[in-house]
């Protein structure tokens, strides 16, 4: 009896043991639909995938550049073949699962929004993530700006506008972006007092660049044209821009009908010039 | 006893060496701020990136911008050192002053392009026109050197001034560039270069020297003053061949006819936007 209890025990926790060690992966990790020598063939997916008519089609040659060439398919799209709640917002766990050092703390952030905001892939792209340092990667200094605008269109016009915009527009490495000021993965509201862009913040965020923090860096906003009357100097802006126009204007009115008079003269000048020695042959 | 003359040379020297060194200054200087800048105005456009691949990029074609600046004031400086030692030498000449009879000349020209007077103003050494050139190149290089130094270190400016200020002085820079251009390409260049009386170039700015018939034609009081030195003699009048070249007049005409119409084309809408 006594031996019997003891194969009992000793089955008991044999069965408790090998629970421990399973179930949480069982429970974590469902079990791959596909198997696993199949998982890791990405020419599998891609018989399917990579054929231009597949509903879901990867284009093969942005993979081939991708930061993430060397990873499975299977490394990022775990849930695959299976229906899952939101695709994206599972995508940014995934990338948080290797990037985990990155803040994500940030206004962009799905637990600071409450909502989705932008996640990891809206900037950096899917199947074509590229190195910042690519200069065809969606975050490339020279690029940062048309990433950031697909989902704040407006301020597009006002960037260019400025020197910074401009500078950027020609190539310039050096001429701050909108990460440059806003920051990247620590994006904060001008509310937020930890924020870059926040007033107090304002100078020492323009002597990353601009060396000495002045105080006057926040006298006035970025983003500034001379047509937006909510911004302090917007007026301003407009008067000289106006006066500088009609000052243009006057140049092309006092320069160009003196040229043109100047020469209609000059062919009166030469009929009369004519008639004078018709004139003189009669005499 | 009638007084020995000198004849009246065929060229006369208007502007000496040092003139002539200011002036090629300022031109080399503008030309490449021009050729630097106006990229910059004008970067939502597609030429611009050629021009900025021919400087090899972006903050190289801005050194250039801010060299050839530095190069534009300097030759301003050289003009006030030179007028100051010309003054201890000389003593002061102030035939660039603008007086009464500019403003009487102005109103004679006025009167002479609309055909109403047959004779041209009797200019000095100096026209109505060139007075004023001259005190807009002036204030432009005041104007154009300030703001773009204040650019140059928005930290320095910012010590003065709130950054909204700072944003003004790129407005006045960036538009007074093209008033600028505009004087210099439309205005001076049809005085210097299109004008068939000099096409295609006056020798002035080489090589100092302007024709006898020439200064006879556009400076008269100064070629009268000129005349009680020298004797003058009626032949050897040296006039361009393309003077009177009908041609080349009505090519013109056309050319600053639509210049006109395209720039108010341009600019009027600007104005009213």
């Amino acid at each position: 009896m006594k031996k019997k209890r003891l194969g009992f025990k000793l089955l008991f926790l044999a069965i408790l043991l090998l629970l421990t060690i399973s179930l949480p992966q069982l429970i974590e990790k469902p079990a791959p639909v596909i198997e696993t020598e199949q998982s890791k063939s990405d020419d599998l997916c891609m018989s399917c995938h990579g054929k231009e008519d597949c509903e879901i089609d990867v284009d093969p040659g942005s993979l081939e550049q991708s930061a993430h060439k060397s990873l499975m398919c299977s490394d990022c799209h775990i849930y695959v073949h299976k229906e899952t709640p939101n695709l994206k917002l599972d995508m940014n766990n995934q990338c948080i699962g290797c990037h985990a050092s990155v803040n994500h703390e940030n206004i962009h952030s799905p637990s600071l929004t409450g909502g989705i905001g932008a996640l990891c892939t809206d900037c950096h792209g899917i199947h074509n993530i590229q190195s910042v340092n690519d200069p065809e990667s969606s975050v490339n200094k020279l690029n940062v700006h048309n990433t950031c605008i697909k989902c704040h269109p407006d301020i597009i016009e006002a960037y260019h506008y400025s020197f910074h915009g401009t500078a950027v527009d020609l190539g310039s490495l050096k001429a701050a972006t909108c990460i440059d000021c806003h920051g990247t993965h620590d994006i904060l509201p001008p509310s937020n007092p930890d924020s870059s862009i926040a007033t107090e913040n304002v100078p020492d965020t323009c002597a990353k660049c601009h060396s000495t923090p002045q105080p006057n860096f926040a006298k006035g906003m970025e983003h500034l044209t001379p047509f937006d009357n909510q911004k302090e100097g917007a007026y301003w802006l407009w008067v000289v821009w106006k006066f500088f126009i009609a000052l243009i204007l006057f140049d092309i009115f006092k320069d160009c009908t003196i040229a043109i008079f100047e020469l209609i003269r000059k062919l009166r000048n030469r009929k009369d010039a004519k008639k004078d020695d018709h004139n003189n042959w009669d005499i | 006893m009638t007084e020995f003359k000198q004849s009246f040379p065929k060229k006369i020297e208007r502007f000496n060496k040092s003139q002539r060194r200011q002036h090629l200054i300022l031109f080399v200087s503008i030309f490449f701020l021009v050729l630097t800048g106006f990229p910059i105005k004008y970067a939502q456009m597609d030429w611009p990136k050629y021009v900025v691949s021919l400087f090899g990029g972006f903050d190289n074609m801005l050194n250039v911008h801010l060299t050839a600046a530095v190069v534009m004031v300097l030759s301003g400086v050289y003009h006030i050192i030179w007028l100051i030692k010309l003054f201890r030498k000389d003593g002061p000449k102030w035939s660039m002053l603008p007086t009464w009879k500019d403003f009487r000349d102005a109103f004679h020209h006025v009167q002479y392009l609309l055909g109403v007077r047959k004779e041209r103003p009797l200019y000095g050494r100096y026209t109505y026109l060139e007075k004023f050139e001259y005190f807009a190149v002036i204030y432009g290089i005041l104007l154009m050197g300030m703001s773009g130094f204040l650019l140059w270190f928005p930290n320095l400016a910012a010590a003065f001034m709130p950054r909204w200020v700072i944003e003004l002085f790129r407005v006045a820079h960036s538009n007074e560039a093209v008033v600028c251009l505009l004087a210099v390409v439309i205005g001076h260049f049809f005085w210097v270069h299109f004008n068939p009386d000099v096409f295609p170039t006056s020798s002035v700015w080489y090589n100092g020297k302007i024709s006898k018939h020439h200064l006879k034609e556009e400076h008269p009081a100064e070629y009268e003053q000129l005349a009680t030195v020298y004797e003058d003699t009626p032949e050897d009048e040296h006039i361009s061949k393309f003077a009177n070249s009908l041609p080349l007049i009505l090519l013109e005409l056309c050319i600053y006819i639509s210049l006109f119409i395209f720039l108010l084309s341009v600019f009027v809408p600007k104005l009213l936007a």
